[in-house]
């Protein structure tokens, strides 16, 4: 099994695997979306204190859910390359990178609208969102390192170690600011907790994350294709057109 | 083991001194970054005070950060850098001991100047003090979080710029901890938490620093 | 019939569009999200491996 499992890791072999997927999970991804978009309009009631505002929070946390969780599963992917010296893991955490950075990007604007109506400004210092802004400079600076190395194999590794170094400091980020957060002022509201949040509220929620999951792994299928063809124009297998 | 990092660290010592602008330009660095924010702010004591740790903790960030392309660049120019990567001494050996010359030859100055940018913010004694020992437990974090940022872009073009980038961001516990100690202090709280914290980082920051930049090394040197 | 409701929610299509005085917010929020989905998917359409 695990013979087989090894063959997919080799970018040809997985190239029209990939292909195959893309559909599935793309369609996936829109049934989900639309049913999630369903819920958040037309089954859940309106919020008692926050009225209708409260709906952007269908987009915001699973959009944030997503953000932290792609930089999770980039970062494995990235040790298993380093690990097992496998081409194709490196490829695919490149393939996460601007998705996850666009998923950091919904969470904030989204966050930044939401805060208006609710606090009154777009910008509050909050714990998550200022946790939120410096994933996406760990983001960023993972994609410019990347982008800044020539030779690709060299870029994956020296992603791959950044990306490892990012995740172990996620957490301590995270606590850090929090931690300054309550030091300095009392502005605690959160944006996931809401009073009481209705059961549909949470349905919602998770069938729009379920969404964004599908979503995520179609279009990093879809770019780690377009970077295997970028990488290998040389073999003969793609420049044959036998893909 | 311990004769390399005793070799390793005397020679970057001994390099450090040939070159003393290196590092004092650094410090004379921190000092201008320091000075500059009264005349953005104003000199309104009470607001210097509010502002001296986080303005002080910024400047020293900055000033680490400027300083990481010393660690590996002129090693790597004149080949010194392979040598020590393909010798028989234990490359974490080879990196414990310049990251700790690099960080006597910057963090310690920072450190022990920080107190006297503190007294120009109007702190009080006790938090001069606080300031002195976060600073002094804080900077061997950027020491070893800027090496391995400064490994993973040696060679790379635009260096300085995306250094920055990659390491600013996982400043940032240091930055919480250590400039809210001194903030604490000053409010009459006690600052030991805050300075456990800092503790604490640098006992996950050492073996996570060195780790990534050995394994940066070895890739920049493939 | 009358006045037709669309939905428990909604009384009718501009209480639909106006979301109790939120519409700008919500309707941005969702409408940054379709434009940031739909540019990732345009581009990779296009066969870009980076954006």
């Amino acid at each position: 099994m695990f013979s087989n499992l090894f063959n997919f890791a080799s970018p040809q072999a997985f190239y029209p695997v990939a292909g195959r997927m893309i559909s599935w999970f793309g369609w996936s991804a829109a049934l989900l979306g639309v049913a999630g978009l369903y819920i958040a309009f037309f089954v859940a009631p309106t919020d008692a204190t926050q009225g209708e505002s409260y709906r952007i929070i269908f987009i915001h946390v699973p959009a944030a859910w997503m953000s932290m969780f792609l930089y999770l599963v980039m970062a494995g992917w990235a040790g298993l390359g380093l690990v097992l010296n496998t081409r194709l893991s490196g490829m695919m955490a490149s393939a996460l990178a601007p998705t996850g950075a666009m998923f950091t990007v919904v969470a904030l604007v989204t966050g930044l609208l939401w805060g208006k109506p609710t606090w009154g400004t777009y910008w509050v210092w909050d714990a998550r969102l200022t946790s939120e802004l410096f994933l996406l400079f760990l983001y960023l600076g993972f994609m410019a390192l990347k982008e800044a190395i020539d030779d690709p194999q060299r870029a994956d590794r020296a992603g791959a170690i950044l990306a490892l170094v990012g995740v172990v400091n996620i957490p301590i980020i995270y606590f850090s600011v929090q931690w300054w957060n309550t030091l300095h002022q009392g502005a605690s509201v959160s944006l996931t907790r809401a009073p009481s949040m209705a059961a549909t509220m949470l349905a919602g929620m998770l069938v729009m994350a379920l969404a964004a999951w599908m979503y995520s792994i179609a279009v990093s299928l879809a770019r780690v294709r377009a970077i295997i063809v970028a990488r290998e124009q040389d073999a003969a297998w793609v420049r044959s057109g036998t893909r | 083991m311990t004769a390399a990092i005793v070799l390793v660290l005397r020679r970057d010592l001994l390099v450090a001194l040939r070159r003393k602008g290196d590092a004092l330009n650094v410090l004379i660095f921190f000092v201008i970054v320091a000075s500059l924010f009264p005349l953005g702010t104003g000199a309104e004591p009470g607001q210097l005070r509010a502002i001296a740790a986080g303005v002080i903790w910024v400047g020293a960030l900055l000033a680490a950060l400027l300083s990481l392309p010393r660690l590996f660049a002129a090693d790597l120019a004149d080949g010194t850098l392979e040598q020590m990567v393909v010798s028989a001494q234990p490359l974490p050996a080879v990196v414990v001991a310049k990251i700790a010359a690099h960080w006597l030859t910057t963090g310690l100055p920072l450190a022990l100047i920080a107190p006297l940018l503190g007294l120009q913010y109007g702190l009080p004694g006790d938090a001069l003090l606080v300031l002195l020992g976060a600073v002094l437990l804080g900077t061997p974090v950027l020491s070893l979080i800027g090496a391995a940022g400064a490994a993973l872009t040696l060679g790379v073009r635009g260096a300085a710029v995306l250094t920055g980038l990659l390491v600013l961001p996982l400043f940032v516990p240091a930055l919480v901890f250590g400039a809210g100690a001194v903030t604490a202090s000053l409010s009459g709280i006690a600052p030991g938490p805050h300075l456990s914290l800092l503790g604490a980082l640098l006992a996950v920051s050492l073996p996570l620093g060195l780790w990534a930049t050995c394994a940066a090394l070895r890739v920049a040197l493939d | 019939m009358g006045q037709e409701r669309d939905t428990v929610n909604w009384g009718g299509v501009s209480e639909f569009i106006a979301m109790g005085g939120y519409g700008a917010f919500v309707w941005g929020s969702y409408g940054v999200t379709a434009l940031c989905i739909g540019v990732e998917v345009w581009l990779l359409a296009r066969g870009k491996a980076n954006p």
